[in-house]
This record gives C-alpha cells, sequence and structure tokens, in this order.
C-alpha cells in the first residue's frame, strides 16, 4: 500500500513536471516565433501603396466671340485615367524617402499637343494627359530633426493639391499647398517648423519655407545661357520662395477643427520660350514679378453636424512682359456635408475677377473651372466612398466665364459638363 | 535575453516608427484611453476600413470602454495615420 503511494506520488510528479516542460517548451517555440516575425518586419522598409483614378466628364460648352458674336456649341466626352504607385523607404528612424511614379493619360490616345516648355512640362508632371511615360510625381527625402518639430526636405516635393481638395473625396488632407494658391508639383528645398510644443494641447502652428527656382539651359548646348527667339541671352535661375503659415484650433465648441492658412509666395525674371510672351523692354524675361496671398480658412465638422465650410482667396500682383502691374482678388468657397456612413454632398462656389491667374498645372477635372477669369460658377458634387478605399463621385461644373486679356480667352462661355470619377486607393 | 529585447524593440521601432501610421494611431488613441491594450487598438484599426467600423467588435469595445474618444475621432486617426500616406504633406 505505501508504495502504491509512493509511486503514484511520483508518477503526479513526474507528470506535472512533464506538463511544466511541454508548456515551457511551447513557450519557448512562441517566442521564438515571435522573434522571428520582430526581425523580419524590422527589414520592412519599404511601404507600397497607390491610387488608380478612372475619370470620365461629359462636355456641353457654348461660347460666344466678343468680337463677332458667333455662336460655337462644343458637345462630347472624354474620359482618361490616372495612376499613382508610391514607394516610399524609411532610410532610418528619421530619413525618409517618398517617391510616385505616375502617368495620366487620355483612354487610348498616348500624348497630345500641349504645353511643351521645358518647366510647365515640370510642373504639370503626370497631370496634363501628356501620355503613358510614366513620371516621378514625388521623390524627395525628408529628415525629422529635434524631436520632430524640424523637418528638412529636398526633391520634388508633394506642393499640390492641398485643402479643400482632399474634401471632394472624404479624404485626409493629401497635399501641401492650399489648393487655391498653387496647384502645381514643384522641386527643390523645404524647411517646416512645429510651434506644437509652445502652445496648448489643442492648438498647432507650423511654418513652412519654400525655395523651389526655376532652371533654364540651352537646349543644343548644356554648357551654355538659353537664348530667346532674338538670341538674348536668359538668366539661368528664376528665384520662387514661398511661406506658408498653418494654424489650426482642434476641439473648440465651434468646429472640431478650426484652421486658417496663409501663404505668400514669390518668384521674378521668370522666362518663357513660346513666341509673343518675350518682353521687349527686357529680353529673356516674361514675367518681371508675381507675388501672391493666399488665404485659407476652414472649418471641419461645425458643431458636431458634420458641416465642413471653406474659403480660399487669393490676392496676386504681377508684371508681365513691362507692361503695368496686374492685380486681382478671387476666391473659392467650398461647403459639404458628410453623413455618418461616410456619403458627402456639397458645393464649390468660385468667383474670378478679370485679372485672375491661378497656376492650375496639376489637374484631373477636363474643364477649366478653377482658372478662369471673369468666371463665376458653381461646382456640385456627391461623393460615395464604397467598399474598402474606394470612392465614386459624381458632379456638375457650371460656369460662365468672361473675357480675359491676361489668359487671352476672347468669348463669353457657359459651360455645364457632368463627370464622375471613380479612385481605389491601394 | 534583456539586451535581447532591447534589442529588437530598438528594431520594432526603427522601422514601424518611420512611416508613422500604425504607431501613430495607437499612440493618440492610447494617449487618450491609457488603460486600452495596443492588440485591441490594431484588431479596432482593421475593423476601421469598413463604413459600419464603429459598430463592429472591437472598434465598440474601445468607444464602450473609454468615453475620452468617440468615433469620429477614431476615424479621422485611422484615415489621417493608417490610410493616409506619409509624405503626402511636406514636413508632416
Amino acid at each position: 500500500m505505501k508504495s502504491l503511494i509512493v509511486l503514484l506520488v511520483l508518477l503526479s510528479t513526474y507528470s506535472t513536471a512533464r506538463a511544466q516542460s511541454t508548456v515551457e517548451e511551447r513557450m519557448a517555440k512562441l517566442e521564438e516565433k515571435i522573434e522571428e516575425l520582430e526581425i523580419d518586419r524590422s527589414f520592412d522598409k519599404v511601404k507600397l501603396s497607390g491610387t488608380f483614378i478612372g475619370y470620365f466628364e461629359r462636355i456641353n460648352s457654348r461660347s460666344k466671340d466678343a468680337n463677332t458674336d458667333a455662336i460655337t456649341k462644343d458637345r462630347g466626352d472624354v474620359a482618361s485615367m490616372h495612376l499613382g504607385i508610391n514607394i516610399d523607404f524609411a532610410i532610418s528612424e528619421n530619413f525618409n524617402f517618398y517617391s510616385t511614379l505616375a502617368m495620366g493619360k487620355l483612354l487610348n490616345n498616348d500624348g497630345r499637343k500641349g504645353i511643351e516648355e521645358s518647366s510647365y512640362r515640370s510642373i504639370q508632371g503626370s497631370y496634363g494627359y501628356q501620355g503613358s511615360d510614366a513620371k516621378f510625381d514625388v521623390a524627395y527625402l525628408n529628415w525629422k530633426m529635434l524631436d520632430n518639430r524640424l523637418n528638412l526636405a529636398f526633391g520634388r516635393m508633394t506642393t499640390r493639391g492641398g485643402p479643400p481638395l482632399n474634401q471632394l473625396d472624404a479624404l485626409y488632407r493629401s497635399g501641401t499647398y492650399p489648393r487655391f494658391g498653387y496647384n502645381a508639383i514643384f522641386d527643390g528645398a523645404a524647411a517646416v517648423y512645429d510651434f506644437k510644443s509652445l502652445l496648448p494641447t489643442n492648438m498647432n502652428f507650423k511654418t513652412r519655407l519654400f525655395y523651389t527656382p526655376f532652371y533654364f539651359i540651352n537646349t543644343n548646348d548644356r554648357s551654355k545661357p538659353a537664348e530667346d527667339s532674338q538670341g538674348n541671352k536668359v538668366k539661368r535661375r528664376s528665384d520662387q520662395v514661398a511661406i506658408l503659415n498653418e494654424w489650426d484650433l482642434n476641439d473648440s465648441k465651434i468646429a472640431r477643427k478650426i484652421s486658417l492658412y496663409s501663404m505668400l509666395w514669390y518668384y521674378d525674371n521668370y522666362y518663357d520660350e513660346a513666341e509673343g510672351y518675350q518682353s521687349s523692354t527686357r529680353p529673356g524675361v516674361e514675367v518681371y514679378m508675381a507675388l501672391s496671398h493666399t488665404l485659407y480658412f476652414g472649418l471641419e465638422d461645425i458643431a458636431n453636424t458634420g458641416l465642413n465650410f471653406s474659403w480660399s482667396y487669393l490676392l496676386v500682383d504681377s508684371k508681365v512682359s513691362g507692361e503695368e502691374h496686374d492685380k486681382s482678388d478671387s476666391s473659392l468657397f467650398n461647403i459639404n456635408y458628410a453623413f455618418k456612413n461616410s456619403w458627402v454632398v456639397g458645393l464649390e462656389h468660385i468667383s474670378t475677377d478679370k485679372n485672375f491667374y491661378l497656376d492650375e498645372w496639376s489637374y484631373l477635372q477636363f474643364n477649366d473651372f478653377y482658372q478662369r477669369s471673369n468666371n463665376n460658377g458653381q461646382h456640385y458634387f456627391f461623393t460615395v466612398p464604397f467598399s474598402h478605399n474606394q470612392v465614386l463621385r459624381f458632379g456638375m461644373y457650371d460656369y460662365r466665364a468672361g473675357i480675359s486679356e491676361a489668359n487671352l480667352y476672347l468669348y463669353t462661355e457657359r459651360t455645364q459638363n457632368y463627370y464622375t470619377s471613380y479612385r481605389v486607393d491601394f | 535575453m534583456i539586451f535581447r529585447n532591447i534589442f529588437l524593440t530598438s528594431l520594432i521601432f526603427t522601422s514601424a516608427a518611420a512611416f508613422g501610421s500604425l504607431p501613430d494611431h495607437i499612440g493618440l488613441v492610447r494617449g487618450l484611453c491609457p488603460t486600452l491594450s495596443p492588440l485591441l487598438v490594431k484588431k479596432s484599426a482593421l475593423e476601421l476600413s469598413s463604413s459600419n467600423a464603429c459598430e463592429a467588435k472591437f472598434t465598440g469595445q474601445i468607444l464602450l470602454s473609454c468615453k475620452a474618444i468617440d468615433c469620429h475621432t477614431l476615424v479621422q486617426s485611422y484615415k489621417k495615420n493608417i490610410q493616409g500616406r506619409s509624405g503626402s504633406v511636406v514636413g508632416e
């Protein structure tokens, strides 16, 4: 009996020890697997993503020649696609490289007649339906310093597509320069300082400085400066600077986010090789100077209702080819309502004067709603996000634009274009 | 063992923090709700891609257990940090 008890105790002890050993073995194997996954992940320094946009626009436009009163009607449709592949590298903890390889084209049309000047093609990137050649719309390095308060960037930057463009597709902010300030892709250097640590927790203030010069070289001999049509030498560099100050207040009683942005940009001695644009008094120069001030005021989720409102105001002072200063001020209003299920219905209203000029190069829509001077018009849109990262948007641009010498338009028009945009982010 | 864990932790931080995506989202959520486990926040992040995410299981648990955060804040953080692309705004 005693032996049996001893045997049972021994067996029990052995079983417990064996079970404990099995549990410990399993724990060790699990730890090893986790360690392996963590190490694999640590080498995963590349992030791939992308956006594909299919776009269809029905054109319905009526023009009137201001000199002859002749009426011209334009009806038809166009379809296009735009693809961007983002390839981002985490070089180290505070050092990143961002790039986007993209192309945009009409369906079954590889390229179109359009702007050929070297600087125009650069600031247009892939957005001018130039064909299926892939272009780098983004290629820049970014360094974070001073505990992320200071960022330095160099390369081809994400300057285009700032607010409120993202609200059309119910997305988070997806670009830098306010949409009504400068819709173009620029190369250069930037320094961004975040003053958040000096402010209350619900407040942000950032200053973004940009230096994005234009360079012109002789197309036949790169060691020589470019020459205009009269054989005059053109300055190799046209300086361009921009300063963007952004103030945000979060979680106030008025709105979940109140934004007030101010952007100044300036460039001078810009050369345009197109005939007829060159100055007779200053050889090799088309634009002596251009100074612009954009104000962006935005309210997101007003009183927790889902209502968004923004007002973009553009003030431009420019001097072209020795003529008098042209000053203009114009506005773009955007009001939209975001339903709880993410649907968005909205309206943009634009009002521009006769001297209005917006560098609207990186566009996706076919109409020129955002570019026309003497413009008074509306853009109605209805957005349906569905499935995972897919957005369908329906809309109409309805506007009347007047005569503008600055843009060399001669017509008074009524345009009513309907469109559908299908966007997939992956 | 301790040095191995420190090494692994630093590797994870190096790779994950550089893009400012999921860790930033977790940081924002746990900043408002410190008692939430990172794993729960990650599971909720998988749900946030759908339109009725706030009624889904893990997101619902977060909203139920922490009154300091609401559905809109969760979705906005997801859009900014996970759905959005780091580098879209220069200096962010």
